[in-house]
């Protein structure tokens, strides 16, 4: 029983027990794991190399993917400028008459202008 | 930090594997008690221990030197104790847990149940929360000042004062209530 106000009684004594091998263990298994942990860090070096020529390939090919996407949308827009102008020549090859036919049916198009 | 404590990491920068061994035989026994005070299993103490000192190994790079070495070593004693606690749970058990269910256990061969007084001690002072637990531990076991403790708890020397006393009280009122 402990008498209020007296923790001096127990002082710091503790009720727990440990093997006389517990601390020389501990230390035995500290610099084990630490020993071990070192080793594995060194090809660390290696696998990083392997790591960094991974990312350097999956870069490339992703900048060759976007170039060759960048070559074709060029390619069709070329594509595309180079049908409406082909397109305005011949308009322009018309008569006047068949020119002026032509925007008139375009204006009655419903299905143009609804 | 101290000027010894100055020299263990001077002599770590030259020669690591020398200066840990140094700093292993240096705080190896007061952190392992620490620990001890607040898992009480012998087997999660010992694992506890092992794994703060592989943890201050690899992180000593990252020591800034704005704690002194042992308040740094025994936070991370500290965390290591609560990720063993927690482990036997459900949830974490942290400093702002209501319990660290941490118990003396009938069957752990390590406990000297035949002294009652201290037996009734470290109950009282298991049935606080962690936090009050931690306070009343470093200062009454550790003798160490209220600045040091809340280095360790990553809190106020004012605050750690205050769950000091009320630990005290509580203590108090489980062994006047026990009897």
């Amino acid at each position: 029983m402990l008498i209020d106000n007296d923790f001096k009684q127990v002082g710091k004594r503790l009720p727990y027990n440990v093997s006389p091998e517990l601390f020389s263990d501990i230390t035995a298994n500290v610099m084990d794991k630490i020993g071990k942990a070192s080793v594995e860090e060194k090809p660390l070096h290696n696998n990083s190399r392997k790591k960094i020529s991974i990312i350097a390939r999956l870069f490339l090919a992703t900048a060759a993917s976007i170039a060759i996407i960048l070559a074709i949308n060029w390619d069709l827009r070329h594509s595309a400028k180079n049908d409406i102008t082909d397109l305005e020549n011949a308009f322009c090859q018309l008569s006047s008459d068949d020119q002026e036919f032509l925007l008139d049916v375009d204006q009655q198009d419903i299905f143009l202008y609804q | 930090m101290t000027p010894h404590e100055k020299s263990i990491l001077g002599i770590i920068g030259k020669d690591p594997e020398k200066g840990f061994r140094i700093l292993l035989s240096e705080y190896q026994e007061a952190v392992y008690w620490h620990i001890r005070r607040l898992v009480v299993s012998y087997d999660d103490a010992q694992d506890a221990t092992q794994e703060t000192f592989v943890r201050v190994f690899r992180s000593l790079s990252t020591f800034r030197g704005d704690s002194s070495l042992k308040a740094w070593i025994y936070r991370i004693a500290t965390n290591e104790a609560l990720r063993q606690l927690s482990s036997h749970r459900k949830d974490i058990v942290s400093l702002e847990s209501e319990s660290s269910g941490a118990e003396l256990v009938a069957d752990d061969g390590y406990i000297d149940f035949d002294d009652k007084v201290a037996v009734d001690f470290q109950r009282a002072i298991l049935s606080l929360p962690p936090k009050q637990q931690l306070a009343f531990n470093l200062r009454y076991y550790d003798d160490m000042s209220f600045e040091e403790i809340a280095k360790i708890a990553n809190s106020t020397a004012s605050s750690m004062k205050a769950n000091f006393h009320l630990a005290k009280i509580k203590i108090k009122d489980y062994l006047n209530s026990s009897e």
